[in-house]
């Protein structure tokens, strides 16, 4: 994976595009592109689509900053560039997408779909044995629900804190600890301690 | 410190400094290696979150760089309505992914992480401690520790009871188990050596003064002479990683080291820093032509360019250097040499810094 830009540069961005340097967003979009596809994707697999999001996301981003500036709107205050992305993204995905099916009810924020499908980094690691329970809690984890799988993703690809995870999922910190604990639980299972 | 007495599995998974060093990321390599010997009773929960993080690896859905930049200009175009000079502050991510991917790709086969561990435990090392190592590695090592001794003129091979092979150079000695046994494969090495380590179980390690190796690869050269008072380890390809033997307080811990960099341990300030070896070779399956010739083309491009060939990192300002357009030809200069001559071109300076290479300059007018 790719070194990512410090929160600290990513803030600095943020306030000099909140400034109106449009370059600085510019900046913001190239830097976090990568991370951001990754996660359109997760939600909906069409390449185009989620490039189409992204895009828009960043075009809104922009003219939201002007009417802020223009004192129209409150600016948009952010503690973490790269989850308030992420977040945003997933919004306009799941928004383009109940109008892309149209369906009456508006789609509930716990029912959308998260494919994801873990594959083992064994890279560094020599124990025949230690490989095959790596290789089992794999399994393991591509049989998890979509809202765990989806918080191991978050976690452990996007790396944003257990805080950061509960934004992005919409839930409490707790609701997230409580997710986390279960799917441990049903990881243990099935992780032998003894060998 | 953290309470890392009573650190649960989740606790694990919450620490950033956890999941780095597992990813094989980590500045704190030395701190987690030897954590379960400090904190034993959380062997279960360590073991149980580190399996975690290595299963909840996600393959990375590529995206190439030139696609980004695409996206990028397409958005400057819709806010500003015209066709831009895209300015990249950040441009020092460029082609990363596939500089990494392929680093990776062989690292993954694995094929050979050639070393060299130059230079030395050094007169002035064991002028200063000559009984102390012995003493201090008596009471870790196994009681049947074999010492071979080369005083041959020619290199002397040696198997090892893993299978593993030793090819041991003049005036140099290396000491032993006559059979491995359970955990890590520990040798201690004075002088030269070039090892081929099979592939097994327990991590390999190669103790030279204070300096310890670990093999993450499977082939490489460790050397050290006695006149040099610094110890070295040069990482040709592959990856390895280097740190201090038992450090104190406020010594450094430890480094991973890849390719066309080294590892440079000051025995008498104790320091251990990384570097750029001194001939950089270009990584064997670099994407950048060898014969390159560049028309008014913007010095970070060119960098990059650099930066592919030999998998060292270059960190530039990117937004004062695009405007400065170069025209030059390169075929078999040194990277030394280019950088000079790229360097002259704009009036800027460069250094080695961390084991990366930083240019620095005014930049040029428009």
């Amino acid at each position: 994976m790719r070194p990512r830009i410090t929160p600290d540069e990513a803030q600095k961005l943020w306030n000099d595009y909140q400034s109106g340097d449009m370059y600085a967003l510019a900046n913001i979009m190239q830097a976090y592109y990568s991370d951001l596809f990754h996660w359109g994707l997760r939600l909906h697999g069409e390449r185009e689509f989620v490039k189409d999001c992204i895009q828009d996301m960043f075009v809104n981003l922009w003219k939201s900053q002007q009417s802020a500036r223009a004192g129209s709107l409150p600016a948009a205050i952010v503690s973490n560039v790269r989850s308030y992305l992420l977040v945003a993204l997933k919004t306009r995905i799941l928004r383009e997408l109940s109008k892309k099916h149209v369906t009456h009810q508006s789609m509930l924020s716990d029912e959308y779909s998260f494919s994801v499908e873990f594959s083992s980094d064994l890279r560094l690691i020599d124990e025949e044995h230690e490989i095959y329970q790596v290789r089992k809690l794999e399994g393991v984890l591509n049989n998890l629900s979509e809202r765990q799988k989806e918080l191991i993703y978050l976690r452990f690809y996007q790396s944003l804190s257990f805080e950061q995870i509960a934004e992005v999922m919409n839930l409490s910190r707790q609701s997230v600890y409580n997710l986390l604990q279960k799917s441990l639980g049903s990881l243990r299972k099935h992780y032998d301690v003894s060998s | 410190m953290k309470p890392y007495e009573s650190y649960t599995i989740e606790d694990f998974l919450e620490d950033e400094s956890f999941r780095k060093w597992v990813q094989g990321q980590g500045t704190q390599e030395i701190f987690w290696l030897s954590f379960l010997e400090k904190y034993p009773h959380q062997r279960d929960a360590f073991r149980q979150a580190e399996a975690l993080v290595r299963a909840a690896n996600v393959a990375e859905e590529w995206i190439p760089e030139k696609e980004i930049r695409a996206e990028v200009e397409r958005f400057i175009e819709q806010v500003a309505g015209a066709a831009p000079h895209l300015q990249i502050g950040f441009s020092d991510d460029d082609e990363e992914p596939e500089v990494r991917s392929g680093f990776w790709k062989r690292w993954l086969i694995a094929a050979a992480a050639v070393l060299v561990l130059g230079a030395g435990i050094g007169w002035y090392y064991y002028q200063n401690n000559d009984l102390e190592p012995r003493i201090a590695t008596a009471d870790t090592s196994p009681p049947n520790l074999v010492t071979t001794r080369n005083d041959s003129d020619k290199p002397l091979k040696i198997t090892l009871s893993d299978g593993s092979e030793v090819t041991l150079s003049e005036q140099s000695s290396l000491r032993y188990p006559s059979e491995f046994e359970d955990g890590a494969r520990v040798v201690y090495l004075t002088g030269e050596a070039i090892f081929s380590v099979k592939k097994q179980g327990q991590t390999f390690m190669v103790h030279t003064g204070k300096v310890v190796t670990k093999v993450l690869g499977t082939r490489f050269v460790v050397s050290a002479f006695d006149e040099d008072r610094n110890i070295t380890v040069q990482v040709q390809t592959g990856k390895v990683s280097v740190y201090v033997d038992k450090p104190s307080e406020n010594e450094v811990k430890g480094l991973i080291i890849t390719a066309n960099q080294a590892a440079v341990f000051e025995k008498s300030a104790n320091q251990l820093s990384k570097t750029v070896v001194e001939n950089p070779e270009k990584l064997p399956d670099n994407p950048v032509e060898s014969i390159l010739k560049y028309d008014e083309v913007p010095l970070p491009v060119i960098l990059r360019d650099i930066e592919k060939s030999y998998g060292i990192p270059v960190q530039f300002d990117a937004d004062s250097f695009w405007t400065c357009k170069i025209t030059v030809a390169f075929s078999d200069e040194s990277m030394y040499d280019k950088l000079s001559i790229l360097c002259k071109t704009v009036s800027a300076g460069y250094e080695i810094v961390d084991g990366q290479i930083v240019v620095s300059g005014q930049g040029c007018s428009k």
